[in-house]
């Protein structure tokens, strides 16, 4: 996949210098840099990321960061610890990584397999993120240790962290704590050199679940909430056929948005808006079909991680900023996709 | 438990506070829960509990969404509410506990309902967005991030938690909080001598690393539009289906597709 400038990345590494550096690192990384290795009988400060989509997000690599934090003061060893496989690790300062089976779901399960490797490799510190998967793990294992975790932190201090309480009105300075769930927008990622990447065993698997996962259900498509969707399929001024684009959305279960030309005509309700002046989107995928790009549109997409455009015109903005474009007539292409989308999950159905 | 009779349930609330003004007020996720229970069972099947001084602003509100009968464990208020809690309810055996995920009020860690699970021995169930019991089981629907739902079952008795953040709140009846009947049980809670090793301090306005933005308005809106060295190949003379097919293969590799 190819690079993007990633002006976020420099503004962390910016804020790094002005508060003398977190971590070990304080140089920017060079291309060539040779692998830093722990101490083989490191202790593993175990951190727990989510990967959605099978990959490392800023997040994640925040989560990473913190857990530095954590291992330069007990000489630890950074474990990224995933439910399925991972890539490119080491280069987010990762010296071991640990990978759960993926297919096992179940939440009650997946904290017992993190409670076994906690135990067995006699972790110093297990970290979370505080989202609602990795909140809910971490509290599942910090019951189980009889631990109390430290919620939400936002600063690690030596011996110490600094967890919000209170509903978000204090700050509450206490000693480390075993577990912790790490507030990611407070932490930058490690800019040290990349680091080893060793695979460790996995923990033996543990008995059954007491929960059964059942079906699960898409967001609906024109309802669903544009500012947490992961998939948002767009209208632009260049979609004509609106049947078309709502086979697509429901076929790729994609929630729809739309630019502000066609909430103007009312061919969509307002709240589908995407941009300065309606929803500001963060999806792991945003889909646009016949959507210019003007500024203002864009700038309700700009965290969006991929942008896909289907554009008739290959010098349209949106193409600019696309990670794949396609120059067509959104009209022809949106049919063959509902189409072809619907074929697959009646083949993978059986 | 018989499918005849109508389940018990226990609704956990917690002392909340504004989250500005810090005026007492019932937990978001709190009222949600109790919001919840009230779409699964009958009125009478419901225990709302909490531990802490009965004498709390927060309670009255929680009569006023439909609480019929609030029992306070009556406890000190440096004391530790869970292992109250945990008694009271091993005795009342609920066929569920519901309970919001977060008080946002105190240590507000969200432990409660897992401290809970763990003692009691039971399933737990989080950001649970709606519930069917049927027989000894319970269905329970789970907000996922991204909005999609995700259900799950689980046998009773079980843990329920509500997230303020994916379920609505139910309709506030004022009139109703002049009205109920708060009943007080004593209780005997240890000190939680924790806290006193902790700092509190007024938050503190933090950098967040998503939201800082560097620049003055006119280079982030240069940044904004430079789409250079995006160095994307824009794909020309496709026909549809080959455009699609290439759409959809590239969401498979993002992980986005749901069946593929
Ligand atoms: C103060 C202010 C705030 C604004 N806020 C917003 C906002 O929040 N959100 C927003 O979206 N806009 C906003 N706008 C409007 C914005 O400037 C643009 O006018 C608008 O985004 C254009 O929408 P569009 O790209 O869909 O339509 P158009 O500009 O009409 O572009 C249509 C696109 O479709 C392509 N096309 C045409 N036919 C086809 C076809 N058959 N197949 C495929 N592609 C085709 C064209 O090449 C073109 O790129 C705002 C404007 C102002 C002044
Ligand atoms: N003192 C209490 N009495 C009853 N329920 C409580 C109490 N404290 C917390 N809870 C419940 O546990 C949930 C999580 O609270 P907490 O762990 O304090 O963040 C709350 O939303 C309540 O449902």
């Amino acid at each position: 996949m190819r690079k993007r400038r990633d002006p976020r990345a420099e503004r962390g590494r910016d804020r790094l210098s002005r508060s003398g550096g977190v971590g070990s690192a304080t140089t920017s990384p060079e291309p060539q840099e040779p692998v830093t290795a722990a101490g083989d009988d490191a202790p593993l400060v175990l951190a727990v990321v989510e990967t959605p989509g099978g990959r490392l997000e800023a997040d994640d690599r925040a989560l990473l960061g913190a857990a530095r934090r954590l291992a330069n003061n007990c000489a630890g060893a950074v474990t990224a610890v995933s439910f399925g496989d991972l890539v490119d690790a080491g280069d987010v300062g990762a010296d071991r990584v640990v990978t759960l089976p993926s297919n096992q779901e179940n939440a009650d399960v997946r904290a017992a397999l993190l409670c076994c490797l906690a135990e067995d490799s006699s972790s110093p510190a297990l970290l979370f993120r505080e989202t609602a998967a990795g909140g809910d793990l971490a509290r599942r294992v910090a019951a189980t240790l009889g631990v109390r975790p430290a919620i939400g932190v936002v600063a690690i201090e030596d011996d110490k962290i600094i967890r919000r309480a209170d509903g978000g009105r204090a700050d509450l300075t206490m000693p480390l704590s075993r577990i912790l769930t790490i507030d990611t927008a407070a932490f930058d990622a490690n800019d040290g050199p990349p680091r080893e990447a060793r695979l460790l065993p996995s923990p033996a698997t543990v008995t059954g679940s007491r929960l059964r996962y059942l079906d699960v259900l898409p967001p609906d498509r024109d309802t669903g909430q544009l500012a947490e969707a992961h998939l948002i399929i767009g209208a632009g001024g260049g979609v004509t056929d609106f049947d078309a684009f709502d086979d697509a959305a429901k076929a790729l279960c994609a929630v729809k948005g739309a630019s502000r030309v066609i909430c103007d005509r009312g061919l969509m309700p307002r709240d589908r808006q995407v941009g300065a002046s309606g929803t500001l989107v963060e999806p792991r995928c945003y889909l646009a079909f016949g959507i210019s790009g003007a500024a203002q549109h864009l700038q309700g997409i700009q965290r969006c991680q991929r942008v896909v455009a289907v554009n008739t015109d290959l010098h349209a903005d949106m193409v600019k900023r696309a990670d794949l474009a396609i120059i067509a007539d959104a009209q022809e292409v949106m049919p063959a996709l509902a189409r072809l989308a619907a074929e697959m999950k009646s083949h993978d159905g059986k | 438990m018989t499918a005849s009779k109508p389940a018990t349930l226990a609704v956990l609330v917690a002392a909340g506070r504004h989250p500005v003004s810090g005026r007492p007020m019932a937990a978001p996720c709190d009222g949600r829960a109790l919001g919840l229970a009230r779409r699964l069972v009958p009125g009478d099947g419901i225990h709302v509990l909490h531990a802490g001084n009965p004498n709390d602003g927060a309670l009255r509100d929680y009569l006023g969404l439909g609480a019929h009968r609030l029992t306070v464990l009556d406890i000190a208020g440096d004391a530790d509410p869970v292992p109250a809690l945990i008694d009271h309810l091993a005795r009342m055996a609920p066929a569920l506990v519901l309970t919001g995920a977060r008080s946002h009020a105190g240590e507000d860690s969200g432990m409660v309902p897992y401290l809970i699970a763990e003692a009691l021995d039971r399933p737990l169930i989080s950001s649970v967005v709606d519930a069917d019991i049927d027989g000894d089981g319970v269905t329970a629907t789970q907000a996922l991030p991204g909005g999609g739902r995700q259900r799950i079952a689980a046998k009773m008795p079980a843990v329920l938690t509500v997230d303020a953040r994916t379920l609505a709140m139910a309709v506030h009846a004022s009139a109703r909080a002049r009205r109920g009947d708060i009943n007080v049980v004593a209780a005997v809670a240890p000190r939680d001598t924790a806290p006193e090793t902790w700092i509190e301090a007024p938050a503190r306005r933090r950098q967040r690393r998503l939201a800082t933005v560097a620049g003055s308005a006119a280079e982030r809106m240069a940044m904004l539009l430079d789409t250079r060295g995006a160095g994307n190949a824009a794909l020309v003379d496709l026909d549809a289906e080959t455009a699609a097919r290439r759409v959809l293969d590239y969401l498979r590799d993002e992980g986005l597709l749901r069946n593929g």
